[in-house]
């Protein structure tokens, strides 16, 4: 079929792509079973966790900012302190914490009322 | 066939000429792209459970999770919220009805495990139970049923089955001493271990024995409110102008903060996305040194290759001729790859289950991870990954190519 080594070679690459097609294509969407189960998780415990954390040790902010408005370290006695912060600094994926800034609705208000 | 073709067909016979060389440059570019893929794979994983855990795309109308997070703050910081406040806030119109929770950290074990304790109050908690389907998909056992006083029953998550070796029955040295003397935790139910990744370090327990635990009996983390469709905006704007009233004396001080699924949902694109932008920062770099890297591997058999165009040359070949040939090469190779970057990327994260490199991106990730860890491998950083690919050994190759076509074949076959 494939006589000559550069035919085999283009060949293999061809079906190495098709592979990576078929496993993006099989793999691009979260498995549904899945999903449902952990729609059921999160009604047990009221809807908890967020972030890319798994414990509170860190930073409870990147564990779920329903627990906590900021980040510790972002109000420590460190200017800046939260990019010294271990959960906000050292994982990629943490996200920003959250501050009042960072609200759409009216959560956005202050507890002091501007004048 | 053109003789464009015949010539770029020329390209995969190249590859075979330098077979040191180019299996080189192969593992190069996927030691580049293997952790972008799977850095990538695991935050769209995760930004769909939190979705899911937020209750974003939620039908209208179907009560599923909270629609508001009351929450009481002082001096700025969060702080637990008295649990008669639930009263008022559930007289509200359009409040279906409100729930307290209890989240804290503790430790447990010798070695100071750390988990996250839930508490949600008993009917709560058989209630939710009795709404899903296979409560067994979710829990292997039973849902806690505890009382104050009595000894806690405790759904405990799968890494920490696994971390403290505890089986379903088990009972946990007692870790609080309440006014009734030492209680002994029992284990009535672990959880799934492919359910979410944030039940892992989770011992659910119920509201009664949470307060226990913690000996904070009338408090509560967050009051979890469920509206009528349409109603949170409204009964959020009542509960920041109204708690805590005048008849809550120990409320007084503090201050209200009310989060919505809106809040949180706002989180999702900001929040996420913004230390995903300072992932994609950190492989820009990546690629740039893998470029370097790439033309320090294009001396692999370079007075071979030298040769070659030197040959090539003298038999007629124009250096452009070259050059199309060097770029079909370069795609080849790069397509290749980007195809074996996707397939180990995704053996990594499906049967290895993101195994070390989980816990480089997740805090508090064991090694092996005690969960299915979750990840998405979308299309459009996959085909990035092979225009990458691409890119970096056309760049990497191009100049040692092209200054070996620019030579006088004589030159270039001594």
């Amino acid at each position: 079929m494939f006589q000559d080594s550069s035919t085999r070679l283009i060949a293999l690459i061809a079906i190495l792509v098709i592979a990576a097609g078929t496993a993006v294509g099989c793999y691009r969407q979260p498995v549904s079973a899945r999903a449902a189960d952990a729609a059921g998780f999160q009604k047990l415990v009221g809807g908890l966790g967020f972030g890319s954390s798994v414990e509170l040790s860190t930073c409870a902010v990147q564990f779920d900012p329903r627990l906590g408005v900021t980040c510790n370290a972002h109000t420590g006695p460190i200017p800046a302190g939260s990019l010294l912060c271990p959960g906000c600094g050292r994982f990629l994926f943490s996200f920003y914490p959250w501050s009042f800034e960072n609200l759409t609705g009216s959560s956005a208000t202050r507890h002091v009322p501007a004048p | 066939m053109s003789p464009l073709l015949s010539i770029a067909r020329t390209g995969s016979a190249a590859i075979l000429l330098s077979p040191l060389r180019s299996a080189v440059t192969v593992l190069a570019v996927i030691a580049v792209l293997v952790p972008y893929l799977v850095g990538i794979g695991l935050v769209e994983g995760l930004r769909q459970e939190a979705r899911i855990a937020i209750g974003a795309g939620t039908p209208a109308g179907e009560e599923l999770l909270p629609d508001l997070y009351v929450a009481a703050n002082q001096f700025g910081r969060r702080v637990p919220i008295p649990v008669n406040l639930a009263e008022p806030i559930g007289k509200f119109d359009g409040v279906t009805r409100v729930v307290p929770r209890i989240v804290g950290r503790i430790t447990l074990g010798k070695e100071n495990v750390e988990a996250v304790l839930v508490g949600m109050p008993r009917e709560e908690l058989h209630r939710q139970g009795s709404t899903i389907q296979q409560l067994t998909r979710l829990v292997d056992g039973e849902l806690p049923g505890s009382r104050h006083g009595e000894g806690p029953q405790l759904v405990i998550g799968s890494g920490l089955a696994r971390k403290l070796n505890l089986e379903v029955g088990a009972v946990l040295p007692p870790i609080f001493r309440s006014g009734g003397g030492e209680k002994t935790p029992r284990v009535t139910g672990i959880f799934q271990s492919d359910i979410s990744l944030w039940q892992s370090r989770m011992i659910l327990t119920t509201f009664e024995s949470a307060a226990d635990i913690f000996g904070q009996q009338e408090l509560a983390t967050d009051l979890l409110v469920f509206c009528r469709h349409g109603q949170p905006e409204a009964i959020r704007l009542r509960i920041l102008q109204s708690i805590p009233g005048p008849s809550t004396e120990r409320a007084t001080s503090l201050q209200p903060s009310v989060t919505s699924r809106a809040d949180l949902e706002s989180l999702l694109p900001a929040g996420l996305g913004h230390r995903e932008g300072v992932f994609n920062l950190l492989f820009v770099v990546a690629f740039a040194v893998g470029i370097l890297v790439i033309l320090v591997t294009s001396g692999f058999g370079l007075s071979g290759r030298r040769r070659e165009i030197g040959i090539l040359k003298a038999t007629g070949w124009q250096t452009d001729e070259i050059l199309v040939r060097s770029l079909a090469e370069s795609v080849l190779l790069g397509l290749a790859s980007a195809a074996i970057a996707i397939l180990v990327a995704l053996v990594w994260l499906e049967w290895l289950n993101g195994f070390w490199i989980a816990g480089i991106f997740l805090a508090g990730v064991e090694t092996q991870p005690a969960f299915q860890v979750p990840y998405v491998l979308a299309a459009q950083p996959a085909a990035l990954a092979a225009l990458v690919a691409c890119l970096l050994v056309t760049t990497g190759s191009a100049y040692s190519t092209w200054r070996a076509a620019v030579t006088s074949p004589a030159e270039a076959m001594r």
